[in-house]
């Protein structure tokens, strides 16, 4: 296994991950009731998925690339209409990413990032009721 | 706002990891993976072939869609060669396997209830096969795949909630 290629796959993980953070806490602002009790939900996830990828980073002897103070979330988040899209979009891209990780992973990491991706499609079709054929790709 | 725009671009391709043979070629150690991949996809296009038919009007078309996927995905796992257009209909070439056709009488409900388990059951699978590739990108493709299943299994569970 390239240890660069997986190292680097982690950092592209890492950096969705903190965009999931982020983005989740502008969805939630929009959000009320179960809706934001579920944005919230999801962004624990995420937060926990980042820190545990941080700390394969480390292990793997690189430094974490550190969130950014805000990111472009590729549409305003006006409403909730806009903001269940946007996490829908998070959930899409990130699928796609953990995907990316599993394939440069052995096969006991691939399995969890396997998982990961499996869990991102499935918060997906929770916002959007729509499941694209290939996540990462729009 | 502009920091990080990259975490949210598409991963849509893989740098690859390893060294592996290409798809098809005598040394392809995936080649009993990608062809026990592709007939549980032919078995799923046939069970919502088969479903199809006792569906509403209205619910059929949005059936169709949903299990048209699963020809992409057999193309995307075998050699270009062996894989054909790629873009069949879940209601064409495919082979009907006994067991796939409702009978007549079945109910919609129990019907999609059964295609939301074969979507479930077809992601599980997929995360376990991934765990077995040899080639990376065959991998990737396969927790693609199971992703795919599961948020198609989702989207079952609400057409019938």
């Amino acid at each position: 296994m390239d240890v660069v290629s997986r190292t680097d796959a982690l950092q592209t993980v890492l950096a969705g991950t903190d965009a999931a953070v982020y983005a989740y806490g502008v969805v939630a602002a929009r959000l009320s009731g179960s809706e934001r009790s579920r944005a919230l939900s999801d962004m624990a996830a995420h937060r926990a998925a980042r820190d545990s990828l941080a700390a394969q980073v480390t292990a793997a002897g690189a430094v974490p690339t550190p969130a950014a103070a805000a990111y472009d979330l590729q549409r305003d988040v006006v409403d909730a209409a806009s903001a269940r899209l946007v996490a829908a979009l998070v959930e899409d891209r990130l699928a796609g990413q953990w995907a990316g990780l599993a394939g440069q992973s052995t096969a006991a990491d691939r399995t969890s990032a396997a998982t990961a991706s499996v869990a991102c499609a499935v918060r997906q079709v929770s916002w959007t009721s729509k499941a694209p054929i290939w996540n990462g790709a729009a | 706002m502009t920091a990080g725009a990259g975490a949210l671009a598409a991963c849509t391709s893989s740098s690859g990891g390893g060294r592996s043979p290409s798809p098809g070629a005598p040394d392809d150690p995936d080649a009993a993976l990608r062809a026990e991949v592709a007939a549980q996809e032919t078995a799923l296009l046939a069970q919502y072939a088969a479903a199809e038919g006792v569906m509403p009007t209205k619910l059929a078309p949005r059936l169709a869609e949903l299990g048209r996927r699963h020809a992409d995905y057999r193309a995307a796992v075998l050699p270009s060669a062996a894989s054909g257009s790629g873009s069949g209909s879940a209601s064409g070439s495919t082979t009907r396997s006994p067991s796939a056709s409702p009978t007549p009488s079945a109910k919609p409900a129990a019907v999609l209830g059964s295609l939301r388990a074969a979507e479930k059951q077809t992601s599980e699978q997929r995360v376990a096969q991934a765990g077995r590739a040899h080639d990376p990108e065959l991998a990737r493709v396969l927790v693609l795949v199971a992703a795919g299943a599961a948020g198609a299994s989702e989207v079952l569970a609400r057409w019938t909630s």
